[in-house]
């Protein structure tokens, strides 16, 4: 599913804000809600297939390397910038008088659609993010209610890496019916999940979305672990591209039907 | 070769002038130079004097001024330990001023008002020099203290790895990892004006060791009964690089190589003179700090190039070949 | 004859041996003292003590009949000069630059050599025999032409009081003479030199005084032929010697006892 604009209808009397952004996760918003001729700038890595979910339609913009200079030369009228985007650049930015906007990391659903509140309200297009979260919610509702006993399922990147209750990932698990093992571990955000742990909590399945796709599989040679195959384990592997789990955002719902899809087929497969 | 002081310096010291002037005209985007300067100089507020006076000018003075500040101490070091393997970091107090700065950034990134991190770097830089002082002692001697700062080093790196460990997300650790690499990107005019004073205070305390240190080639036993006193000596320097490089690095983060290198790299042009060296290695410091910087202006790459991984890049084949070279000569 | 430099019974512990213990010794402007005994006997460590070096447990140096401690040691490094047995160099100077660091003490950290600095660096050029290696590289150096650099660097101090610690040890034939001329000529400018050496025969011929060291103490003192005596020489180093008290003393060891 591709989310474009509908109804793009500018105002004649609205002036048109102007806006940067220095931040991937801003880019994917900015995109999202604004008009084509408002965006200045977006960020290096939106044109990066791998984190970027919009990055065709980026490729049609300039990007930025996040200078203070490179922003100020394009003169926004708002910047947007991430909660970890260089200090020094943003309070030089700050410093010379631009106006700006930072996007809050988002650790859970609900603050993916704050920030898509946010931002929509940021470029002027308040009625557009409104009507997007009204959409989004509804199709939250409209899930399919998870049947007991939920599977066990763990987010599983290279090096091990898992995300808890208190993020987007866990709570896509959540909401797309599996019991997220992290919580077991004792891991409430971000941790890593040690091979020991998962032979311990035995999932059903486990989701990977590596940054680099079409590499090694971390997940799949799990599989393969001696260890693994010893204590009987084969978890179903799950594959989510990087570009719809790096930032939050619409897409992040159809990760959730995409995930329950993919339950019930691993329960009917018992 | 055979090159007076004045007119090394004076050499050195235009170089370092042309760098200075190239590193405020080079960007990434152009700029009207003409019209920015007229405009700055008239006081106006366009975008291109606002680039020129708060973006290129602190970021060209604090190149200079911490590239001076690392060969300096890098020639000062090297002279006190008469060591050409010693370094700035070795004093403990650019690792103390990394650890306090990531500290800040851990704690408080985009909450606390801008000037606070150089200043917890710069708090950081004095607490490990006076950790460093009371675990050497007073009359330690340049091996105690030297162990000394490796063992704050140690104590730094250490802290610095478990707030990378303890890091909330993965953001910060990427922001915690990249300040760590060095760079003088988006500095402020603020930011110079706060490692100024330190820095300063660092320099004016060099100010007349040049002929202990050349004493002190003969020996600390010699160099003392030439009138040097060694444990005086040993503070003073150790104090002033402490002061001049937590400043330069609570501002740009660790750039290394340049207080390695640079001295190595002028010594044969002052007759391996450790008091000769210290004003040259300053302004070759300068040269070399801004020379990178406008480096990673110009060479293209995907992402932004951090000048620390440049100078290090650079630096340690350079150092290599060093090694080797020397090697061959004693061998 | 004035006193230039006396010790008053002073000892030095380290790890619970005692190295000097309890020592008087002085030196006369226009003397050339010899401190001799065997190795271990405390010399060096005397001579860091007299220098003001290393502080004393107890007992007093006097520079001028002043406390060397309480002496600045720009004023101090101005008269008296200390020559280590084997000192390091550590950078690759030219052997004049080397010498010429000998003027430091009597100029300001930015003051250029006068033409009394020269002159005092040309003295000890010439009187070293250092012409040749003049322009060499200080690391490159033999271990005698290194000491004759290093006694060229104190000797263009112009000090009053010269120390030096075993500067012939590793002279060839010509450069012992050479040397021991020149520290005779030194003493003789109403200058007072101590010098530990371990040739005893050139010990005899040059000096005007010994001190004969063993243990940390001070085991005899006076002229050359009383301290050199036969019971002397075996109660301290232990062996038997022949020896000629001639115009051209000589003390050549024959066997160990």
């Amino acid at each position: 599913m591709v989310y474009g604009l509908t109804g793009r209808v500018a105002l004649a009397d609205n002036v048109q804000v102007k806006v940067a952004s220095i931040n991937l996760c801003a880019d994917q918003l900015v995109l999202l809600l604004s008009d084509d001729e408002q965006i200045r700038s977006l960020s290096m890595l939106s044109h990066e297939q791998a984190g970027s979910y919009f990055f065709e339609r980026a490729r049609a913009y300039p990007v930025n390397e996040g200078h203070a200079e490179q922003i100020l030369n394009l003169q926004p009228d708002i910047v947007i910038v991430g909660q970890y985007s260089n200090h020094h650049t943003v309070a030089m930015l700050r410093e010379v008088g631009l106006q700006i906007k930072t996007l809050p990391i988002a650790n859970s659903i609900e603050t993916v659609f704050e920030n898509i509140l946010s931002v929509a309200g940021w470029v002027g297009h308040e009625d557009r993010g409104v009507a997007l979260v009204k959409k989004l919610r509804h199709r939250l509702a409209n899930l399919e209610a998870p049947q007991e006993p939920r599977p066990l399922a763990a987010g599983y990147d290279p090096n091990g890496y898992t995300s808890g209750a208190l993020s987007v990932r866990g709570q896509v698990m959540e909401y797309a019916g599996f019991t997220n093992v992290a919580a077991l571990a004792g891991i409430e955000a971000y941790g890593k999940l040690s091979l020991e742990a998962i032979i311990n909590l035995k999932p059903d399945a486990l989701i990977e979305s590596p940054y680099s796709p079409g590499t090694y599989s971390r997940a799949q040679a799990m599989n393969q672990h001696p260890a693994l195959l010893a204590a009987g384990l084969n978890p179903h592997v799950i594959h989510v591209p990087s570009r719809m789990t790096v930032c939050g955002g619409p897409w992040t719902i159809d990760v959730i039907e995409t995930l329950q899809a993919e339950r019930i087929k691993l329960m009917g497969g018992y | 070769m055979r090159l007076s002081q004045a007119k090394l310096c004076a050499l050195l010291a235009v170089i370092a002038l042309l760098l200075f002037i190239a590193s405020v005209v080079i960007g990434r985007d152009s700029l009207p130079l003409f019209a920015a300067l007229k405009d700055a100089l008239s006081g106006g507020d366009s975008v291109y004097a606002v680039i020129l006076t708060q973006i290129r000018l602190p970021r060209a003075l604090i190149a200079l001024v911490a590239g001076a500040t690392l060969g300096l101490c890098g020639a000062a070091m090297q002279g006190l330990l008469r060591n050409p393997l010693a370094s700035p970091g070795l004093v403990g107090s650019a690792s103390g001023a990394a650890f306090f700065a990531v500290l800040v950034l851990y704690f408080g990134t985009g909450l606390v008002p801008a000037y606070v991190l150089p200043v917890a770097g710069m708090f950081g830089a004095l607490l490990a020099t006076v950790l460093v002082y009371v675990l050497a002692g007073r009359d330690a001697s340049v091996t105690t203290l030297i162990l000394a700062g490796v063992a704050i080093n140690a104590l730094a790196t250490a802290g610095m790895s478990l707030l990378l460990n303890l890091a909330p997300s993965p953001f910060a650790v990427r922001e915690l990892v990249l300040w760590t690499l060095g760079d003088i990107t988006d500095r402020s005019m603020n930011d110079f004006w706060l490692m100024l004073p330190t820095t300063l205070i660092g320099w004016a305390m060099l100010i007349g060791v040049g002929g202990k240190l050349d004493s002190l080639t003969l020996g600390e036993r010699t160099a003392q009964s030439m009138g040097v006193n060694p444990v005086h000596l040993r503070w003073r320097v150790f104090i002033a690089v402490s002061l001049a490089v937590g400043a330069a690095v609570a501002t740009v983060g660790m750039i290394g190589f340049i207080g390695l290198v640079v001295p190595h790299l002028l010594r044969p042009y002052v007759a391996h003179e450790p008091g000769r060296l210290l004003a040259a290695s300053a302004l070759g410091g300068a040269c070399v700090l801004l020379a990178a910087d406008i480096g990673v202006r110009i060479i293209p790459t995907d992402s932004p190039l951090k000048v620390g991984v440049l100078t290090a890049l650079v630096g340690a084949p350079f150092f290599l070949h060093l090694i080797v070279r020397s090697r061959r000569e004693y061998l | 004859m004035s006193i230039l430099l006396q010790s008053d019974g002073v000892s030095l512990k380290r790890s619970n041996r005692l190295l000097v213990n309890n020592v008087s010794v002085n030196l006369a402007a226009g003397e050339l003292v010899g401190l001799v005994g065997p190795n271990g006997a405390g010399k060096s460590t005397l001579l860091n003590l007299l220098a003001g070096l290393v502080k004393s447990d107890s007992g007093t140096v006097l520079l001028d009949n002043k406390n060397i401690n309480k002496i600045s040691l720009q004023q101090k490094s101005q008269r008296l000069a200390w020559v280590a047995q084997s000192g390091p160099v550590n950078w690759p100077l030219t052997v004049e630059r080397i010498i010429a660091l000998g003027r430091r003490p009597h100029l300001s950290a930015w003051q250029k050599l006068s033409r009394e600095d020269k002159a005092a660096i040309e003295y000890a050029i010439a009187a070293t025999d250092c012409e040749a290696l003049r322009h060499q590289d200080a690391t490159t150096l033999s271990g005698g032409e290194r000491t004759r650099m290093l006694l060229a660097r104190a000797i263009a101090a112009q000090p009053k009081v010269l120390l030096a610690d075993e500067p012939i040890a590793a002279l060839d034939l010509k450069h012992q003479l050479q040397t021991m001329q020149l520290l005779r000529k030194f003493a003789m400018q109403d200058k007072a030199c101590l010098v530990v050496l371990h040739d005893l025969s050139l010990a005899y011929r040059y000096c005007d005084r010994l001190y004969l060291m063993n243990e940390g103490s001070i085991v005899a003192e006076g002229q050359p032929c009383d301290v050199l005596s036969h019971e002397h020489l075996q109660s301290v180093y232990g062996v038997e010697v022949v020896k000629g008290d001639g115009e051209l003393p000589y003390i050549i060891p024959v066997r160990e006892l």
